[in-house]
């Protein structure tokens, strides 16, 4: 962990290893780490955290299970990612406490957990839900001096006091946008399904629709298909929706070819909420193929980062290799304590650890548990891979932490890395679809 | 980046200052692959024997640090062999994998082995082996005769094994490998490998793996369980080398691309047919299908909201075509009463068939279009751009409430505000009701209109009542026309009896005074026959079958039968209004759905006359009675007027013919008194007889009756008076009740003009209630579905047994080939790592045998024209056509869908690409043992050994 002006260590000493390779001088600022140094994997244990602080640390985590995707109902699993984060700062020696509250999608349930967790004493709160029944949550935690950490995106304006580590909506719009150009789809329909957006896709033809009338949307793209006058998919939505747009579309496909009216195969693009585990789930149930192509975006942060080398994937694997310990123990409770860690390991996800590691570390900084503290010691924080966080840096002097720069375009493929405890898995239903950066993205 | 030897003359910044060990060795180069620990090096993986060797060494610590690479490379010029040591800094070398340590033990779980110097008791470590070679590429090629381009995972395979040695002391677990056993699997709790002895007798265990992501597994775990004691943490072993060595995974290739696994060719195969029998199961069902739904929406009180809308929309066509009925039953009345004006003569009728083309023309011209949203101005983007065709009809206007509706269901929130007030627009609102707020032309509210409609119900009312008046005049013309022969008949009646009261003197007179009173009876006599005939014959004339007493009867009769017409059973007129006035109280119409009345009545609070309705079928039903009873009795029945004027007109010629013979008596009475008085009383008779059936038609007169006296069998024209006046006052009365319920249907909607928003929101709630209701009844129609389709989906399987046989046939010469000469590999190298401290030299030319043969059972693609392809790459290539072919014979005998073809080509899509994968893993696994080689040194193999803790 460091300030600011000190992130990025690692990559600094990449460049200054390349500079002196290719110059042979040795005029640098500060001396260059000897190569015939160790190379030290990441650590899977968090050693030292809150190794200053007295007592245990509680953070509170907020879900909604059972919620309708567009309330977060779909992040639940994801968020057990918080258990690995948890169990590295164990291992590393740290006394760490989750406070687990389920709103279950209800704006009311949400402030009054907000409310409990205050009165529990956490020093901070992972809202590992999203939608807008989180508002006045947000709002209300902000108020009470609770630091916010959002990995599914802010539901909308965020307060002082809180941060998404999510992908902006101005970045995953970018980039589809540039993706799409990449691959030469430069005309794509873009489909808005129950208010969601996507911002700044350049859509040769748009519309907004309900997750109840989508046979209708569907039918406006395979018009304008047949017409020619789209190339591609955009579908903002809740995975569900996302996925029957998707199989649909799928099953507009003609073949293709050079004739007049054929349709080939489309490929959609798809904003962040399908890379939850249940977008492949519900594209089986709707007939989908799961081989399909299929874009989305957001950070390199995925199984499939363990399968290339360099500091992303060597971050990635520690987590790996702690979720696979966390999952073997069955001593270790999943995050609502109701079953072991390894029957729901499957859907554990690096953003949710990520919020808890980035909490951590502001506790850390702040020598203190008391709330304000974190969060004042939060705001100044930048965070990367040192600091134990899995996927990609974090800057905390801007509510939207996860930077644009961050987000890189991710394309779906069926193929298991094979980085999950398969034993322990509940094998998800018709398949499952793992998420892989697109070059140029790392 | 990878480990690099320099060519001669050139700079290698990543070398360190230290001088290469450089020694020159006369033996096999090999050699130097064999690392100083208990695993020997794999054997190339090509045919023919390299140019260049080279073997990678890596010094692991405990805690999975990287101390030292050293690398060797051995070459062969010309005969001469040369080798070249030289130690890398850790820094610099991007290794082909990552090796992570783990534990676990009664002291907790870590990743520094270290930790474990001294442990006793139970203990398990993983040694995890990652592929890290994988890269994202961009991939074009060719699927299904369409050009494809996509980014795709590329990664070298690459074979591991690896061997720790173990104190015989130690007590290895073996009991629980779990879940599969193999060495991606970290569920079990023992060891993982095989275990056994050196030739020093000293524990061994072992393990392979081959990692070649993307499509087989990208991770190995080795696990050792053990109960130690005083422990001192060993070393593991392990070698890699690019390439599949051995390789019991392809046959595992094979099956991950025709098993059945999620994801799979197979089950995609599968889940197509299926795809195809559900649709035909659909097709075979969605009769049943669209009944159900419409009960479960009639049924279902809560589900309004969306399964309203689709109601709405089923109903709509049943809607639109009653109506259109109506206004073709309007026109047909039209018609009918333009046919009745020369028959009636009334004026009336012509004004009433123009009250009915206007009724028509307001509730519009003909079936309703999409829907659209008579909302004045610009369209709306919320109605997702279409132009908006106005609705100046209540046709239109119908078509327009479900254009809104359907545009609500899907817009956004602040569509849905727009939405709503777009149906205010269209509903109006009070101050509009008298008509002067409303536009002409298109874009009349509801109001409007159905003002338009009670302004057309009250016109035809009133030429109704004319029509009425004008008919009564008619009959009262025709009753007078009957009352003359009346008198006629009373007339004549009087001068047979001053005759009969002559002849009745003659009796008492002598001869002469006898001949003297014939002939005054004669005179008197012959003047009143005179008389009496002219008024028979002028009788005939009314009464004939041509006659105009016949023909006005005959008027009349048809008046009767076109009024029936319309107020009857079926009944234009009668239609015509209860449509009005089922559109405007809200009284189901037809087969209109209920849930379309429902949501008329949301929105526009229609409910305001169910009851009074009532009473105005009840009117026309009386005023029907009082037509049916004047064509009773102006029809062809033996008691109607027209059999008893034909009765008066058949009765007159015989009682002409008496008269006639009564003077001819006269004329010879004084031969005869006798005859005389005998003719005159005939004639009496007669008269008498005629005057009973005149009488009988014209009747005494009865009492007026009321609107609600009961029509009884009318006999006479006095009983058509009271008929004429009581249906008269019904008519009234109708007029009187329309005009209230449109009334109040216009104050209804002053009333529900406020409550339009609270009524939109209201039902996004009941919308989520009919979704829940719906969804039951959707899964009750999956259910039904899958069993519908189960002989189809049967008939699907068998068929892709089929496929599967062909691919297996296909595929099983190469197979078998394969599994051969894999055996032959794998006993190789099971032998090589049993003698782990013999010589390797002896067993790298059977090894690189084997490993030829497998290359060459791995095989060639199928070329771009179709021919060549070999092994099992070319059956993969094989085995594709065959089942697009395969699967083809299914379209057909399934029926061509759409979603068949476009999911077989994603199928298809999906083989292909993992055909380029394979293609291009080929590419870089040798691009991973080049990198970093003088790009002119020819053929290179390169072979990483990794040393793991202990030492």
């Amino acid at each position: 962990m460091r300030r600011r002006a000190g992130r990025l260590v690692a990559l600094a000493l990449t460049l200054a290893l390349a500079a002196s390779a290719c110059t042979g001088d040795g005029d640098d600022a500060s001396p260059a780490p000897d190569p015939q140094d160790p190379v030290a994997p990441a650590p899977v244990a968090l050693g030292g955290a809150l190794a200053d602080v007295d007592g245990p640390v509680s953070l509170g985590v907020l879900v909604s299970t059972g919620a309708p995707s567009a309330e977060g109902g779909d992040l639940a699993a994801s968020a057990e990612g918080a258990v690995v984060a948890r169990e590295r700062v164990r291992a590393g020696g740290g006394e760490l406490e989750l406070v687990v509250r389920d709103d279950r999608g209800d704006a009311a349930t949400a402030l009054d957990a907000v409310g409990e967790l205050a009165d529990a004493g956490v020093a901070g709160i992972v809202l590992a839900t999203t939608g807008p029944h989180v508002v006045d949550a947000v709002a209300a935690a902000a108020a009470e001096g609770l630091p916010v950490v959002l990995p599914y995106g802010a539901p909308g304006d965020l307060p002082t006091g809180a941060w998404s580590t999510a992908p902006s909506p101005a970045a995953v719009g970018a980039t589809l946008t540039a993706g799409l150009a990449d691959l030469r789809f430069t005309r794509p329909y873009v489909v808005s399904v129950d208010g969601a957006l996507v911002d700044g896709v350049e859509g040769a033809q748009s519309l907004s629709t309900t997750s109840d009338a989508l046979a209708a949307a569907v039918g406006r793209i395979e018009a304008a298909a047949r017409a020619e006058t789209v190339d591609s998919v955009v579908v903002a939505g809740p995975p569900r929706a996302q996925a029957q747009v998707a199989a649909a579309v799928q099953a507009l496909s003609d073949g293709g070819g050079a004739a007049q009216g054929t349709v080939d195969a489309l490929p959609v693009a798809l904003t962040p909420q399908a890379l939850a585990p249940s977008f492949a789930t519900e594209l089986a149930q709707a007939g989908g193929v799961l081989g399909g192509q299929f874009l989305s975006a957001g950070p390199d942060a995925t199984d499939a980062t363990t399968l290339s080398g360099g500091t992303a994937g060597d971050s990635a694997a520690a987590y790996f290799a702690a979720l696979r310990t966390a999952a073997a123990d069955t001593d270790v409770a999943n995050l609502l304590g109701d079953g072991p860690f390894g029957a729901t390991a499957d859907a554990a996800d690096l953003a949710s650890h990520d919020a808890v590691v980035a909490l951590v570390r502001a506790v850390e900084e702040a020598g203190t548990t008391e709330p304000a503290a974190v969060a004042d010691a939060l705001g100044g924080l930048a965070l990367d891979s040192s600091s134990g966080l899995a996927g990609a840096p974090l800057d905390f002097t801007d509510a939207q932490a996860l930077p644009d720069a961050s987000v890189v375009l991710l394309t779906a493929t069926t193929d298991d890395p094979g980085v999950r405890p398969a034993a322990t898995a509940t094998p998800a239903a018709g398949g499952r679809l793992y998420w892989f950066a697109a070059p140029g993205g790392e | 980046m990878a480990p690099r030897h320099r060519s001669a003359g050139s700079h290698r910044s990543s070398r360190v200052a230290r001088p290469p060990v450089r020694r020159r060795i006369a033996a096999l180069a090999v050699t130097a692959l064999v690392t100083a620990g208990l695993v020997a090096a794999p054997q190339v993986a090509s045919a023919a024997e390299p140019d260049v060797l080279r073997t990678v060494d890596v010094t692991i610590g405990d805690d999975g640090s990287v101390t030292a690479v050293r690398s060797t490379l051995v070459t062969d010029t010309d005969g001469r062999v040369e080798q070249e040591t030289e130690e890398l800094a850790p820094s610099s070398v991007d290794l082909p994998v990552r090796v992570l340590t783990s534990y676990r033990s009664d002291d907790g779980a870590g990743t520094d082995l270290s930790d474990l110097a001294g442990y006793s008791g139970p203990l398990t470590i993983d040694v995890t082996v990652q592929n890290t070679t994988v890269r994202t590429e961009s991939l074009e090629y060719t699927s299904n005769g369409a050009g494809v381009r996509e980014y795709a995972q590329i990664g070298s395979p690459l074979t591991v094994v690896g061997g720790v040695a173990l104190p015989g002391a130690t007590r290895v677990v073996t009991g629980d490998a779990g879940g599969t056993g193999g060495t991606g699997d970290t569920g079990g709790t023992g060891t993982n490998g095989v275990l056994g002895q050196d030739a020093e007798g000293t524990q061994v265990v072992q393990w392979s793996a081959l990692l070649a992501p993307p499509q087989l597994a990208a991770t190995a775990t080795f696990r050792l369980a053990l109960d130690v004691d005083d422990f001192e943490v060993p070393t593991f072993d392990l070698a890699v080398q690019p390439g599949l060595v051995t390789d019991p995974s392809v046959e595992a290739l094979l099956t991950s691309a025709f098993a059945e696994r999620p994801g799979s060719s197979r089950t995609l195969q599968l889940a197509t047919l299926a795809t195809i029998s559900n649709v035909n199961a659909t097709l075979d069902t969605v009769g049943t299908s669209l009944d159900e739904i419409s009960t479960a929406l009639s049924a279902t009180a809560t589900s309004f909201g969306t399964n309203a809308r689709a109601g709405l929309e089923t109903a709509s066509g049943s809607l639109e075509q009653r109506i259109d009925g109506t206004i073709g039953e309007l026109g047909s009345a039209s018609s009918t009463l333009d046919a009745t004006i020369s028959a009636a003569r009334a004026d009336g009728v012509t004004s009433l068939a123009d009250s009915l083309e206007q009724i028509r023309g307001v509730l519009g011209t003909g079936p309703a279009g999409p829907g659209a949203v008579p909302t004045p101005g610009t369209p709306s983007a919320c109605t997702g751009g279409g132009a908006l065709e106005p609705a100046d009809t209540l046709l239109g206007l119908l078509a327009s409430i479900r254009g809104s509706l359907d545009a609500y269901g899907s817009a956004t929130e602040q569509c849905r505000a727009t939405l709503v007030a777009d149906l205010r627009a269209s509903v109006g609102d009070l101050s509009q009701v008298d008509g002067a707020g409303c536009a002409s032309g298109a874009g009349r509210s509801a109001i409007c209109v159905l003002a338009d409609a009670r302004g057309g119900i009250d016109g035809a009312l009133a030429e109704l009542a004319g029509l009425a008046t004008a008919v009564t005049d008619a009959q009262v013309s025709t009753d007078a026309a009957l009352g003359d022969v009346v008198d006629t008949i009373g007339g004549l009646r009087s001068a047979v009896a001053a005759v009969g009261t002559s002849l009745d003197g003659i009796g008492g007179a002598g001869v002469d005074g006898v001949e003297t009173a014939v002939d005054d009876v004669v005179a008197e006599a012959t003047g009143a026959l005179g008389d009496l005939r002219d008024q028979l014959v002028a009788l005939q004339g009314l009464t004939a079958a041509n006659g105009s007493l016949a023909a006005g009867i005959g008027e009349l009769a048809d008046t009767a039968t076109a009024q029936l017409a319309l107020v009857g059973p079926g009944g234009s007129l009668r239609s015509g209004i209860d449509a009005l006035l089922g559109l405007v109280c809200g009284t189901p119409v037809g087969t209109v759905s209920q849930d379309l009345l429902d949501l008329l009545a949301s929105v526009v609070d229609l409910q305001v006359c169910p009851e009074e309705s009532e009473s105005v079928v009840a009117d026309l039903d009386l005023v029907e009675d009082a037509w049916g009873a004047v064509a009773a009795l102006v029809g062809t029945g033996t008691s109607a007027l027209p059999a008893l004027l034909a009765e008066i007109d058949a009765a007159l010629l015989p009682l002409l013919g008496s008269l006639d013979a009564v003077v001819g008596s006269l004329e010879a009475a004084t031969a005869d008194d006798g005859a005389v008085t005998a003719a005159f009383a005939g004639l009496a008779g007669q008269l008498d007889a005629l005057t009973g059936t005149v009488e009988s038609i014209v009747g005494a007169p009865v009492a007026t009756g009321t609107c609600d006296t009961p029509v009884g069998t009318p006999a006479s024209f006095e009983d058509l008076d009271a008929l004429w006046e009581r249906a008269q006052c019904r008519l009234d009365a109708t007029e009187t009740a329309v005009g209230g319920y449109v009334a109040a249907a216009n104050q209804s909607f002053a009333d529900a003009d406020g409550s339009l928003v609270t009524t939109a929101r209201g039902l996004e709630s009941v919308r989520g209630r009919a979704t829940g209701s719906l969804n039951g009844f959707l899964g009750d129609l999956v259910a039904g579905l899958d069993a519908t389709g189960t002989t189809a989906q049967a008939a699907g399987e068998a068929q892709a047994e089929r496929i599967d046989a062909d691919a297996t046939a296909s595929t099983q010469g190469t197979r078998d080939r394969l599994t051969g000469t894999l055996d032959g590999a794998r006993r190789t190298l099971t032998a090589d790592l049993g003698a782990t401290q013999a010589d390797l030299g002896g067993t790298q030319a059977s090894l690189a045998a084997d490993l030829a043969r497998v290359l060459a059972a791995l095989g060639a693609p199928i070329a771009a024209d179709g021919t060549g392809g070999a092994g099992i790459i070319g059956a993969l290539g094989r085995n594709s056509v065959a089942a697009s072919s395969s699967l083809g014979e299914v379209t057909e005998a399934n029926g061509s869908t759409a979603e068949f073809g476009a999911r077989r080509a994603l199928d298809l899509r999906a083989i292909d690409r993992s055909q380029q994968q394979f293609l291009r893993a080929k590419d870089r696994e040798d691009e991973l043992s080049r990198d970093g080689v003088d790009a002119t040194a020819g053929t290179v193999r390169t072979v990483f050994t990794f040393h793991v803790g202990g030492r």
